[in-house]
């Protein structure tokens, strides 16, 4: 079970957590203007990263907030966790 | 009855005076306080505990603890029964009952061991080649292979115990009570720390209990006792025996399993009290204490009873006292052992040689051993053992420098064998919790790699290579010191006793001893009967990875893990292979180090606690007035209410005729509802429908369908205007939670800057829906202040008012096709409102209904059902309902995806009815509409949702079919279990088609 | 928003736990289980860097909001939780719920009742840390939970509040239709302390 960091609440077990998959997804503004395959790629396509990735988690049975975090997808380890709406911050390994 | 007796008359960490009854294969046995199964059935004289897994050779003791590979039995009766546990961590108790497994009819007369005869024809894989073609027969084969293998008999009731979790945050957590482990806790306790130590025996103190070296002048036992008694003083630190440290996860992230009344008697088992406790443990820092393990030398029939590890022997004599055997020899590549036959010697069992491989083992063991009489034949293997179901001789020669039998040779009677082929650190939750290891050239082990400490944890003593006492009582208390300071605690200089040992294990090599007749079994692995051929069969056959050999032969894959047999089966693979053991490579250790069983993985969460099973404000409300009830997701609602004598169809039809003549009563209270207020609540309304929401008035409702980015269907439901900028939206039952949360991932992720604020309240509110000709009737004669007239409450209007006195939100729709009210009270007035209305329309023929009749009532009005006409893959336009579809909006959620070629293509299925040629005929819902076209038939169609109708007289169904909206008239052909049904091709609507009683 | 608090209306309610049920706390020994479900309710929403919103609740109720995850306020006879960023439980006793929702309804600010949708045990006793840590994977510890913080929380398999008021006693808020499971997980889970 993994240790995950709530911007809100802090440190709290995994299974107070949702994952939400890939962060930094955003809609198209004006999704009548993205042809087909864009869109098809905003639908289904998402990066599958070896290493450090962002993602998207909810604290589903604390806050209920939505936040993101910076994981490798190889050891497991949060490096970062940061507000929706912030970007990723930089620098990390 | 008489059995030989083994035990000493003094010495031990035994009760004497406190006998304890138990039973082996039936017979009655006595054994005391302080034995676990194997010393008592040692102390009784019994050596044949089992039979092999696969050759069901006669198998006995070969240790005393949680390495043991032999000694396996099943214990308990009935409810209580449990299999393949090893005798040599059970803890007696009165009336324990226990027997072999793997044999039939008895461990003596065991039918199975002529298969150990013909054992020339089961090598590794053999059940692979043998039984892998043809495939169909596998579960014939399957059924004779495991009734002949078997791991002991399978419970055949309900596990009579409970088992639970326990969460639990340290500060320290220490595991392993030996030296080093007491050490580090005695060191770390007074800073306050909250300490854990776990130790998986029911007596703390590791190798000290069977030991004899001298700590600060004390006996081991006074120092472990000194111990206790100081760390038992702080608050601080928990201690906790009977618990195996299971599982080393991510983020020092531990389980461990405390095997909470295993020890006591059936009758003193108290209710609610778990048998197994699994502790789920984040540590801040952790101190891996676990020892080290004897390694067993590989020789011919070393599986004999009466061969065990000379820890094993030593354990047995000081820390049970039992003689393990009369006459012993002992084996062995290294110093350690030495110890064990002296305090043999000593306790009363003749130490009749010791043979050491070694031509020239250190002097002063060779004066101890002639000191105390013991014949000492160095330079020498054991390459034999004479005896079946107990070691009658060993056959002894000399090694030459090419590692091959001498001429020089000699037998040797005995009935005990000790040996010892070096130590292997328990480096399992140090590999768990990623740490990588390195092979130690002098000691012939694996260790943990120091450079590579995966998390915050320090490994101290035997576990991390070093042996001797003195070298685990020291790294034990600066562990301690490191991880406190570590922690954010205080911590005084690290001190540790002096111990009057350092002894050294720097073994000779010798992963084989030859053998003079070809053939002779040499064991590896006991409990799965690998052995040295079959490791080097499996690498001629091209298994020459790790990996692969472990799963060929199985080797390591038993209950103990392999516990004593990995680094010989990595020996003897990297010697076939002219390689070394770092460069073939070792397996990384998983959990759970010991096995756990399902009980303890479920802990507290089955029967009734598996899933919430939820329940509205009017559940017992139903209960009294007869409901058969049916889980709907998580929720348990109202089927139907039989009256006395009637069946479910008769009940569900009666319900029906109930709603459509007179009026019906509806628990639609789990229905999903979200409070929606702020100015940008129709902004939000607008992307999640997909269609238009600009001119819904203050009073007003309207259906909507939802759709998910993907185009398809998601949800379906009915949301008024409160007031300005607030609503009530309802979702279905089985997408409450999901839509809710699916709602604030938008707001929070995409909309963060929209003022709206979404609120579940679900179960705020019951919802009672009245329906039928009867309904405005009911309304007005249990009491409203509100206007029921067509004009002043049309059909999709809501209005806030009392009902029967209680203040109520009226909601003027309906699920049904008839006129109906959904009257919402907050959820602790329902009863009242329920009985109300149940006492008011007495006269107007009111009948409860249930979720089937509900369901029958919708499809005849052609209402779709989330969940049965959609599946994930369903367009509305599918579904035909293009007006729910706001084509000339802007955005909303999924508008985009509905014009992509997929959801545009011809030939998707679109929603029909279907009428069955044969009226009395319902289809089953799921069945496959065929298409046989050139001689091939493929489905072109499914039945979504099929009932008997009380209104129509006769079935009906509905389904998607290809192209559907352009077929109707047609006929289509299904077949179901060998009967062929035709139906006709209809719209989707079978009832009131005009619209004109909803509206009325 | 609806009254529903006038006095002749309490003879209606009923609890969310069947009496059946309700009387099984009554076998514990050493703790005490007790339902505390017609307490008043009220999720409140807002922006708290707005001072028009905080000044309105203020004025109307006395509370000032908390700002941060585990904050509990207390004003006369309400209280106020801290749910997330922008939302707030405010807690009454029954006999109070009517003013708070008066006083709320003059703030002019976003609320909802959710008297009904949530109920509130009570527990006390010794073993009550012992007891939830069967369940719940907080740090009970002191430091990290002291008294007068409420944490929302996974209990079994539900979503809870744990309101800590002292070592040994907790309210524990959870949504309606999950209480049943957490009542009869609680008596169940703590069988071994009745003796």
């Amino acid at each position: 079970m993994l240790l995950i960091n709530c911007p809100f609440c802090g440190a709290r077990e995994e299974h107070e957590f949702h994952y939400g998959g890939q962060a930094h997804i955003t809609r198209p503004a004006d999704p009548e203007q993205v042809d087909d395959k864009a869109w098809a790629d905003y639908l289904y396509y998402r990066k599958n990263t070896l290493g450090l990735q962002a993602e998207r988690w909810q604290h589903s049975f604390g806050c209920g907030q939505w936040f993101n975090a910076l994981r490798c997808s190889q050891t497991h380890q949060f490096k970062a966790v940061y507000k929706m709406g912030d970007d990723a911050p930089e620098g990390l390994s | 009855m008489s059995h030989a007796n083994n035990r000493l008359t003094q010495g031990g960490l035994i009760d004497r005076q406190q006998t304890i009854n138990f039973s082996f294969n039936d017979k009655p046995y006595t054994g005391v306080a302080g034995d676990t199964l194997a010393s008592a059935l040692m102390a009784n004289g019994v050596d044949l505990i089992g039979r092999s897994f696969k050759l069901h050779r006669p198998r006995g003791i070969m240790s005393a603890g949680v390495e043991e590979c032999s000694a396996y039995v099943q214990v308990g009766n009935g409810a209580r029964h449990t299999t393949n546990v090893s005798a040599t961590q059970i803890e007696i108790y009165e009336g324990l009952n226990s027997r072999s497994i793997h044999c039939w009819p008895s461990v003596e007369h065991d039918v199975g061991a002529m298969v150990g005869a013909f054992s020339r024809l089961l090598p590794s894989g053999f059940y692979y080649k043998t039984f892998m073609w043809p495939a169909k027969f596998w579960n014939i084969y399957e059924h004779a292979i495991r009734g002949s293998a078997g791991l002991g008999k399978a419970p055949e009731v309900e596990d009579a115990d409970t088992y639970e979790y326990r969460y639990d945050h340290f500060d320290l957590v220490i595991v392993g009570s030996g030296p080093a482990g007491l050490m580090a806790a005695r060191q770390a306790a007074p800073s306050g720390a909250r300490i854990l130590l776990v130790e998986q025996d029911f007596k703390f103190g590791g190798s000290l209990l069977a030991d004899t070296a001298k700590i600060d002048g004390q006996t081991p036992l006074q120092w472990v006792e000194q111990s206790l008694t100081e760390l038992q003083q702080f608050a601080n630190v928990t201690l906790l025996p009977r618990t195996t440290l299971t599982g080393y996860y991510d983020g020092n992230f531990l389980t461990a399993l405390e095997r909470v009344t295993d020890h006591l008697a059936e009758n003193v088992r108290r209710r609610g009290i778990a048998r197994e406790r699994l502790w789920k443990i984040r540590a801040k820092q952790v101190i891996l204490a676990t020892g080290s393990i004897e390694r067993p030398l590989v020789f011919g029939n070393n599986d004999r009873p009466g061969v065990m590890l000379a820890s094993g022997a030593r354990s047995y004599i000081n820390r049970f006292g039992v003689k393990p055997g009369q006459k012993a020899v002992l084996f062995t590549n290294n110093d350690t052992a030495y110890q064990s036959a002296i305090e043999l010697q000593q306790k009363g069992v003749t130490v009749a040689a010791i043979v050491d491989v070694r031509q020239a083992p250190p002097k002063a063991l060779r004066q101890q051993a002639s000191n105390h009489n013991i014949p000492l034949i160095s330079g020498s293997v054991v390459h034999n053992v004479l005896g079946k179901k107990r070691v009658t001789a060993v056959e002894v020669a000399g090694l030459s420098a090419q590692n091959t039998l001498t001429s020089e040779q000699q037998q040797i009677q005995c009935d005990l064998v000790i040996q010892s082929g070096g130590w292997t650190p328990t480096v399992h939750l140090f590999s768990q919790a990623g740490g990588k290891l390195l092979y130690d050239e002098a000691q012939l082990c694996l260790r943990p790699d120091p450079a590579s400490i995966p998390q915050e944890l320090q490994s101290v003593g035997a576990c991390n290579g070093h042996f001797s006492l003195t070298d685990a009582l020291r790294e034990g208390a600066e562990a301690a010191h490191q991880a406190l300071l570590e922690a954010g605690f205080q911590s005084t200089q690290a001190n540790w006793p002096e111990a009057d040992e350092s002894s050294s294990c720097i073994p000779q090599a010798l992963w084989r001893v030859p053998v003079r007749k070809q053939g002779t079994k040499r064991f590896v692995d006991l409990h799965n009967d690998v052995s040295s051929s079959d490791v080097e069969l499996a690498n001629r056959e091209g298994y020459r990875s790790v990996e692969h050999l472990k799963r060929y032969t199985a080797t390591g894959m038993g209950p103990d893990q392999g516990r004593t047999s990995n680094i010989n089966a990595l020996a003897i693979l990297a010697e076939e292979q002219n390689s070394t053991i770092p460069a073939v490579g070792t397996t990384r250790f998983r959990p759970p180090y010991t096995p756990l069983s399902f009980g303890a993985v479920a802990g507290r969460q089955v029967g009734e606690f598996f899933q919430v099973r939820r329940k509205t404000s009017l559940y017992e409300t139903h209960q009294q007035a007869g409901a058969v009830f049916e889980p709907a997701g998580l929720w348990l609602r109202p089927d139907y209410y039989p009256l006395a004598g009637e069946n479910r169809e008769q009940a569900v039809l009666r319900e029906c005729r109930a709603v459509r003549q007179g009026v019906g009563i509806f628990d639609g209270s789990s229905l999903g509802k979200l409070d929606i207020q702020g100015p940008d609540s129709l902004k939000l309304l607008n992307m999640l429908y997909a269609n238009g929401w600009n001119t819904l008035k203050p009073g007003a409702c309207r259906y909507g369908v939802m759709l998910k980015e993907d185009g398809f269907i998601f949800d379906d439901g009915v949301t008024a205007c409160l007031g300005e900028n607030h609503y009530h939206m309802t979702t279905t039952t089985g997408n409450a939670e999901t839509v809710y949360s699916w709602v604030e991932e938008w707001l929070q992720c995409e909309w963060s800057d929209w003022d709206v604020y979404v609120t579940p309240v679900t179960t705020q509110w019951a919802a009672v829906s009245i329906a039928g000709p009867n309904a405005r009737e009911l309304l007005q004669q249990v009491g409203t202040d509100i206007d029921l007239s067509t004009e002043a409450f049309a059909h999709m209007q809501f209005r806030e008012g009392t009902v029967a006195e209680i203040p109520a939100r009226v909601f003027r729709i309906s699920f049904t096709g008839e006129h109906s009210y959904e009257i919402n009270v907050p959820s602790s007035y329902a009863p009242a409102l329920w009985n109300a209305l149940i006492k008011a329309g007495a006269n107007l023929g009111i009948q409860p209904f249930g979720l089937e009749a509900i369901h029958r009532l919708r499809a005849e009005k052609g209402y779709i059902a989330v969940g049965l006409e959609t599946d994930g893959t369903v367009t509305p336009f599918d579904l035909g309902m293009s007006w729910a579809v706001g084509k000339k909006k802007a955005d909303f959620l999924g508008k985009r995806a509905l014009s992509l070629p997929e959801l545009t293509r011809s030939g998707r299925r679109q929603l029909v009815g279907l009428l069955t040629d044969e009226p009395a005929y319902v289809i089953p819902e799921g069945a496959q509409i065929r298409l046989e076209s050139a001689g091939q038939t493929r489905s072109q169609g499914h039945v979504s949702s099929s009932y008997m109708s009380a209104t129509l007289g006769r079935s009906m169904a509905m389904a998607l079919l290809e192209n559907g909206l352009e077929r109707l008239g047609e006929k289509v052909t299904l077949h179901i279990d060998g009967k062929t049904v035709t139906a006709q091709v209809t719209k989707p609507l079978f009832y009131d088609e005009d619209g004109g009683l909803l509206n009325a | 928003m609806l009254n529903i608090a006038s006095k002749s209306m309490q003879a209606q309610r009923i609890g969310p736990i069947p009496t059946r049920l309700l009387q099984q706390s009554s076998n514990l020994k050493t703790l005490k289980l007790s339902d505390q479900s017609f307490r008043g309710k009220f999720i409140l929403w807002g922006n708290p860097e707005d001072s028009h919103f905080t000044d309105a609740v203020f004025a109307a109720t006395g509370l000032t909001l908390p700002r941060q995850s585990g904050e509990v306020t207390q004003a006369g006879a309400f209280r106020a939780i801290w749910a997330n960023p922008q939302r707030w439980y405010l807690i009454c006793e029954e006999q109070d719920e009517a003013t708070l929702a008066n006083k709320l309804a003059q703030s002019g600010q976003v609320y909802m009742s959710v008297t009904d949708g949530q109920c509130c045990f009570h527990l006390q006793g010794q073993a009550s840390v012992d007891l939830l840590k069967k369940g719940c994977s907080l740090n009970f510890s002191e430091t990290t939970f002291p008294a007068g913080q409420c944490l929302q929380t996974r209990l079994a398999i539900t979503k809870v509040f744990l309101h800590r008021h002292s070592v040994d006693s907790f309210d524990i808020y959870v949504e309606r239709s999950y209480s049943e499971y957490i009542w009869s997980w609680l008596l169940d889970a703590a069988k071994e302390y009745n003796h």
